[in-house]
């Protein structure tokens, strides 16, 4: 059976090397751990709004250029 | 590797280890309920009980000293951010559908063999117990790993 559901996608990664960001760095802008930033950049974990916009913002970045939906 | 990092590997640790004493604590335990007293049987079983409350009362004091060194960094929001949080809820939700089962396999063999409900009863107190504590930490230290 396919998936039924959306999934978010991002460009993390991408914008995290674009500003020098290591994924500890990035963590800690935010207030999480690296373990966090790792499964989001790797879309094993789907973040909260609020971590969406916080990772956003740290990355100087409209929230929908850090983030899309991949449709199933 | 950070020092979060090694908070949030050392934490799964000790939780690992928690549940691995309070499963030989309490596996012993029924083993020597089960065993004849003055048995070879009954000593080892005895034995592993003491041994596995030694592990989990000094699991407990680990967790006690972390919990400690996590405040004392003001790392607390940090460590508890929202990945933890979803694997806490998934390994509670563990807990519950295995403790689930064996109650269920214990109604059912209580009717077979009379006078077995002691043994389901302490086995879904290890399982309950056990299961969200080492899956959480399995959870944990796998998305470590991923990083």
């Amino acid at each position: 059976m396919g998936k039924c559901t959306d999934k978010l996608g991002n460009r993390l990664r991408e914008l995290r090397a674009r500003h020098g960001f290591t994924q500890a760095t990035l963590a800690e802008a935010v207030g999480v751990t690296r373990k966090t930033i790792n499964t989001v950049e790797n879309q094993i974990f789907t973040p909260s709004t609020i971590l969406a916009l916080k990772l956003a913002e740290a990355l100087e970045v409209p929230v929908e250029e850090a983030f899309y939906l991949i449709k199933p | 590797m950070d020092e979060l990092d090694q908070l949030v590997k050392r934490r799964a640790q000790i939780l690992t280890l928690a549940a691995a004493g309070f499963a030989a604590w309490q596996a012993s335990f029924l083993a020597a309920d089960m065993s004849e007293t003055g048995t070879d049987a009954f000593l080892a079983a005895s034995i592993g009980t003491s041994l596995g409350a030694l592990v989990f009362a000094g699991a407990m004091v680990a967790f006690q000293m972390f919990g400690r060194k996590v405040s004392k960094l003001k790392v607390c929001d940090v460590i508890d951010d929202e990945l933890t949080r979803q694997n806490r809820y998934k390994a509670f939700a563990y807990g519950w559908i295995f403790t689930l089962a064996v109650v269920s396999i214990g109604f059912g063999a209580e009717t077979i063999w009379q006078g077995t409900a002691f043994i389901s009863q302490r086995i879904a107190l290890i399982v309950a117990v056990s299961v969200p504590m080492v899956s959480f930490g399995r959870m944990e230290l796998k998305n470590m790993e991923q990083a």
